[in-house]
């Protein structure tokens, strides 16, 4: 399991990750320079507002004239103008950077998710690739984007705030920035500490979020368990780590503020004391004074916020490293260019040159693992015939589900060939060779739509008469019409709101306006009652009729009018033939028949 | 729950620190722009004494202003102390509305999720997990953020505004009044602007939670997507939310664009008209640089918490909501004195299974239509296997709730052991009926512990000889991890059976005399089911079986056939089979469910 890498900090910052990643985001060249200029000219501005306090002095109050007065009005004017004005292009630009981002990657992550097969998902659970394409893109689109905007404007505005010191005076520039160096180091430690501190609270609250909705989930369980006081014990611990993690967080910070502010301090007395001695020798004038003792209280925002992105990025690398992962999982299964030049990728199929399968299916000297060391099938030879009918018995791990996946290039053999028509399936095209197979899984999925769409989902060309007909076909048109709106009735999230065996029969309509040569049913044993699994083998047989069909059966009540019941173990088929000829032979299969009769 | 009995108000004296903390904080801030002015105007430029008394006695106190201008790191080291005494309060501050607002949520989520645990199944039953989650979980954040931060905001912003202004009107009354000007406008624009915007951040939110289920549908129905081959489609839908997101989000973003634009002016123009007015008042003689510098100084220090402020009191209403919320769970009553269920119980008799319901009736609360159960009486004995068959909804779970006292009968009584068990206390009692539910469902913990939950003190060899008798032993030993193997998102998936079996293990291993199995092997392939079987007889324990087998309730000694809340057949198995379908209404009924699955065994057979 190579993506399973859990919430991992990398103490090193990476530049690598972030340029393989940001390539990806080249259309975006362009707003990164408009948001550099933006954020260099609204530094520069911050900084000018206390050398206007210093003009004031000296120009007017020192000279006691207010000769030109307008012209500091104007001036201000101007100044408040563009910097409302930059603060609305800065938000505007970093925003559509932001969600820029954000959609870009969930568009590549999504269409890529696409591309890869399924033995990707068989290893990956739905959540930690939901955690890829939701949380981790926002974070990355946050702080690339701000982060973006908040160190340009740090780093323009201590430039500028310096050069104007400078320019202002040169001796006394020195002297304050000295405050500089202490409080920048002081910040990055307190960032980096207060960040730390921040990710364990928030791993801990994800923990406590985790137990409510298990204590929710699992409230019937408890209870039967007598579990409360246990539950309650262990989830007061997690609370209690809880309250002391984040009140260290906010510890950290409150120690942070009073730091910066007496460094401050300590560059207001430099700029009074310092001054003030050169007052008299008429070096420094009180104007003077007045800007620096407002560049002291200006300076500690810049450094706070370049070390705070500086820490974020760092923090943000491991959501870059999944995101980046995620992306560069090479696609185990692939269709060769001529192939998808001739019909059609995933996303771009070229149904009108798919052929239509007869239906012949070979397996020929199939070997398969999906662990090395851990053969699942052994040189394992089959030959269907066109509108066969198979059953697969045998133990879980006996190898069923393995052959299926075969027959859909779910996965791909290690050794010998599948193929359908002759046609050995890795020349075929991926999406040609799903849409010939009709495919009935255990548990019904269906969408969040009406019963129409859901049917209808197998083709979204289908009309309503054929949307009925299936339905009809497998016995579901009186059960959909007995729901509230009949076709038009809205299923919730997953299908939710009707039973399992009427979802079931949905989803048995849907394999059947697929009208797929090749039919495969992963057989349900879940719990339903007798009435409605009656109806369900009834609409098992109709589907059948005249298609290869595979047959993963866990209950033999299904397998018995098929063409052929093979028995398997550990990938070897032991036994073959009719329910009749097998149940006589006094073999596995009969063993079996008569322990399910018992 | 109200706010003072709350653990938030119980914390008061915390807060109550905190905010003479902020007092102080600000108070101490105010001294620095005060000793700026008085070097400059009185030390530096010789100028007249400021008119604050603590300023100039300060300063007679080291020998007067003759002594300060030739040792000038006098005022710098008040600067600098007056400054820690600033940092000092603020830090105390922050630390202690941190630890108040902390050890109250702590207090509440530990509430929360007792209560959780002490409220009926009804209560579970009506309530939408989701929007329960978001009360345990983001409401008690809200709360808590609006005790660790906003307060102080507030607080911090009064006690400036409460400092501020008498100063200001010291030094020049003229200069206040303009000073002051813009400040209720910035509090009342950014007031507005986050009422206001609640609706484009709902909005962005729920663009958001859109995609999220755009994209988990996808990824769960997965396998059906690509056997249909409707990757375009799903490409299509995907990137339409996407978009949506991002048009949503932008909308937003575009609307905090003109807020913080507005604001930057009303600051900029507040602080130049401070700056304009103060330069004309200086240049007549009236302020001295001093004092204007203090005025910009302290305009900034104003102006930032007054916004902040106007941003607090717009999310007062979330806070307030929030606290409804949470109130609205924890006010529910816990189980024992649920006024829909008898009463406590309190007895703690002993249990050896022998089970009577004596003409039990039951609704379901808030249910209008037919009672769930209509009369059930029977009665078994100890050690009796007893299998349940009905179609879906004919009240068979129901029944077993009853048993366990998760639902409380509305008429008629059931004995254990001759006890009325409205009598018994619940936990008493559920710790001798092992309840194995028909969605079972597994803690995300390792699967030793997960079997071990009801008895944390079971010895290995009790764990394996649980999962032997429950036929998942081998399936267990066969992970990477065996027994420590963990369960869920980050560990395993188990299948449907092997849950079902890990489950049952887990309900084996209490050794209770009762046992219940809500068609709790379902899933399980028939062999399995049958070695499963014969491993709960040799304990000898009373035992439900619910299941749609034939096979499974023919092996029972006693069956027990449900419809519509009604015993309709009752006896031995062997018995009922010999009755003839289609005579009273439900006679026959097992004879006809046997027909009918082994017929189906037989129909290609023959």
């Amino acid at each position: 399991m190579p993506t399973l890498r859990d919430q991992q900090f990398t103490q090193r910052f990476d530049y690598c990750i972030w340029i393989r990643l940001l390539k990806r985001a080249r259309e975006f060249r362009g707003t990164v320079i408009i948001l550099a200029i933006i954020m260099l000219v609204v530094g520069a501005t911050d900084a000018l507002f206390p050398l206007l306090n210093g003009i004031a002095v000296d120009r007017y109050i020192q000279t006691g004239s207010l000769d030109g007065l307008t012209h500091l009005i104007i001036a201000y004017a101007v100044l408040a103008a563009a910097q409302a004005f930059l603060v609305w292009l800065l938000i505007v630009y970093a925003g559509r950077m932001e969600t820029g981002l954000m959609y870009l990657f969930r568009q590549e992550g999504f269409t890529h998710l696409q591309h890869l097969s399924i033995g990707y998902f068989d290893r990956t659970p739905v959540g930690w690739l939901m955690s890829r394409l939701t949380s981790d893109i926002q974070r990355l689109g946050e702080t690339v984007a701000w982060g973006l905007v908040d160190i340009i404007w740090g780093m323009a505005m201590m430039l500028a705030v310096a050069v104007a010191m400078v320019i202002l005076n040169p001796g006394l520039a020195l002297l304050v920035l000295t405050v500089v160096p202490p409080l920048a180091l002081a910040s990055y430690y307190f960032q980096k500490r207060i960040l730390g501190a921040h990710r364990s609270v928030r791993r801990l609250n994800s923990e406590i979020s985790a137990s409510f909705s298990e204590g929710i989930a699992g409230a019937v369980t408890s209870k039967t368990l007598v579990r409360e006081a246990e539950n309650l014990q262990e989830f007061t611990d997690l609370t209690g780590r809880m309250r002391t993690a984040a009140i260290r967080a906010a510890v950290f910070s409150a120690l942070y503020m009073p730091v910066v502010l007496l460094l401050g301090s300590v560059g207001t007395t430099i700029a009074l004391m310092a001054g003030g001695a050169r007052l008299e020798s008429g070096a420094v004038t009180v104007g003077v004074i007045v800007a620096f003792i407002g560049y002291t209280v200006q300076f500690f925002e810049p450094v706070r916020e370049v070390a705070r992105v500086l820490t974020e990025l760092q923090s943000a690398q491991s959501a870059a490293e999944r995101i980046a992962g995620l992306l560069e999982t090479e696609p185990e299964i692939v269709d060769s260019p001529e192939v998808v030049e001739r019909f059609g990728s995933v996303l771009e199929p070229r149904r009108e040159e798919w052929p239509r399968a007869q239906g012949e299916v070979v397996f020929d000297h199939v070997s398969f693992h999906y662990h090395d060391g851990q053969p699942v099938l052994h040189d394992f030879n089959l030959t269907v015939a066109p509108g066969e009918s198979v059953a697969l018995v045998g133990e879980t791990g006996s190898g069923k589900s393995t052959i299926v996946n075969l027959i859909g290039r779910f996965y791909e053999p290690v050794e010998g060939r599948v193929l359908i028509d002759g046609a050995d399936l890795r020349g075929c095209s991926q999406s040609w060779i799903h849409s010939q197979l009709g495919y009935v899984l255990q548990t019904p999925q269906l969408f969040r739509g009406t019963v129409r769409d859901n049917i209808a989902f197998a083709r979204s060309d289908a009309t309503e008469a054929e949307v009925i007909a299936a339905a009809r076909m497998v016995d579901a048109y009186e059960m959909i019409m007995a729901l509230s709106a009949g076709y038009d009735h809205e299923l919730g999230e997953g299908g939710s709101g009707i039973s399992t065996g009427q979802k079931q029969l949905i989803s048995f309509a849907r394999a059947v306006l697929a009208d797929p040569r090749i039919f495969i049913l992963d057989e349900a044993t879940s719990s339903i009652d007798t009435e409605t699994e009656l109806r369900i083998q009834h609409a098992i047989r109709s589907m059948m009729e005249g298609r290869t069909s595979f047959i993963i059966a866990h209950r033999l009540s299904t397998v018995r009018h098929v063409n052929r019941i093979l028995v398997l173990e550990q990938g070897q088929v032991i036994e073959s033939g009719t329910h009749q000829e097998l149940a006589a032979a006094g073999g596995r299969y009969s063993e079996l028949h008569r322990e399910s009769m018992r | 729950m109200n706010l003072k009995t709350s653990p938030f108000g119980r914390e008061w004296p915390r807060f109550a620190g905190a905010t003479g903390a902020t007092i102080l904080a600000a108070v101490a801030g105010f001294a620095v722009p005060l000793l700026v002015q008085a070097v400059l105007d009185w030390i530096l430029m010789d100028q007249a004494a400021p008119p604050f008394r603590w300023v100039t006695g300060l300063v007679t106190l080291v020998g007067g202003p003759e002594v300060v201008r030739r040792n000038l790191w006098l005022p710098a080291l008040a600067i600098i102390l007056a400054t820690a005494v600033n940092g000092g309060a603020s830090y105390f501050a922050g630390r202690w509305s941190a630890e108040g607002a902390e050890r109250a949520a702590r207090r509440l989520r530990d509430e929360l999720y007792a209560h959780l645990h002490a409220v009926s199944v009804a209560f579970h039953q009506r309530s939408s997990s989701g929007d329960l989650l978001q009360r345990c979980t983001s409401d008690v954040d809200t709360i808590r953020k609006f005790f660790a931060i906003q307060l102080m905001e507030v607080g911090r912003a009064l006690a400036m505004t409460a400092v501020a202004i008498p100063v200001m009107l010291t030094l020049h009354p003229r200069l206040t009044a303009v000073a002051l000007v813009l400040l209720p406008v910035a509090f009342w624009y950014t007031l507005r602007f986050f009422q206001d915007v609640q609706t484009a951040f709902t909005a962005s939110d729920e663009a958001e939670g859109e995609l999220s289920a755009v994209l988990q549908e996808h990824l769960n129905g997965l396998r059906v997507v690509r056997a249909f081959a409707r990757e375009p489609e799903q490409m299509e839908q995907f990137t339409a939310q996407n978009e949506k997101h991002r048009r949503v989000t932008m909308v937003l973003l575009r609307l905090l664009a003109r807020y913080w634009s507005v604001s930057t002016l009303i600051v900029v123009v507040q602080l130049g008209a401070v700056l304009v007015v103060g330069t004309i008042f200086a240049v007549r003689g009236e302020l001295s640089i001093g004092a204007l510098l203090v005025f910009l100084m302290l305009e900034q220090m104003l102006l930032w918490p007054i916004r902040q402020m106007g941003m607090v009191l717009a999310d007062l209403g979330k806070a307030k909501v929030a606290f409804r919320r949470i109130a609205e769970v924890l006010n529910a009553p816990v189980e024992d004195d649920d006024p829909l269920l008898a009463g406590a119980g309190t007895e703690r008799p002993e249990i050896t299974g022998r089970i009577t319901f004596e003409d039990v009736w039951f609704s379901y609360p808030d249910s209008t239509g037919p009672a769930a159960l209509n009369g059930i009486s029977f009665s078994v004995e100890v050690g009796t296997t007893v299998g349940i068959l009905g179609a879906t909804g004919s009240g068979k779970t129901t029944m077993m709730m009853l048993l366990s006292r998760l639902y409380d009968p509305t008429g008629g009584r059931i004995l254990i052991d001759g006890h009325d068990i409205t009598t018994i206390e619940r936990r008493w009692l559920r710790r001798h009926v092992a309840f194995v539910l028909q969605e079972p469902f597994l803690f995300a913990r390792t699967i030793r512990d997960n079997i071990s939950l009801a008895r944390s003190a079971a010895r290995d060899a009790e764990v394996t000889a649980a999962t032997r008798s429950a036929a998942v032993h081998d399936v267990i030993e066969s992970f990477t991890h065996g027994y420590e193997t963990a369960v869920g998102e980050r560990g395993v998936t188990l299948s449907g059976g092997q849950k079902q079996r890990v489950a049952i293990a887990r309900a084996l291993i209490t050794g209770s005399p009762i046992m219940v199995f809500d068609d709790s092997l379902s899933a399980v392939d028939t062999r399995t089911d049958a070695q499963i079987r014969s491993a709960l007889l040799e304990r000898g324990a009373t035992t439900f079986l619910i299941s749609h087998r034939a096979t499974t309730l023919a092996r029972t000694d006693y069956l027990i056939v449900i419809e519509e809340g009604r015993i309709v057949e009752a006896g031995p198995p062997q018995v009922l089979l010999t009755r003839l379908p289609g005579g009273d209404p439900g006679t026959g009924f097992f004879a006809r469910i046997w027909d009918l699955q082994q017929g189906v065994a037989n129909a290609d057979a023959s």
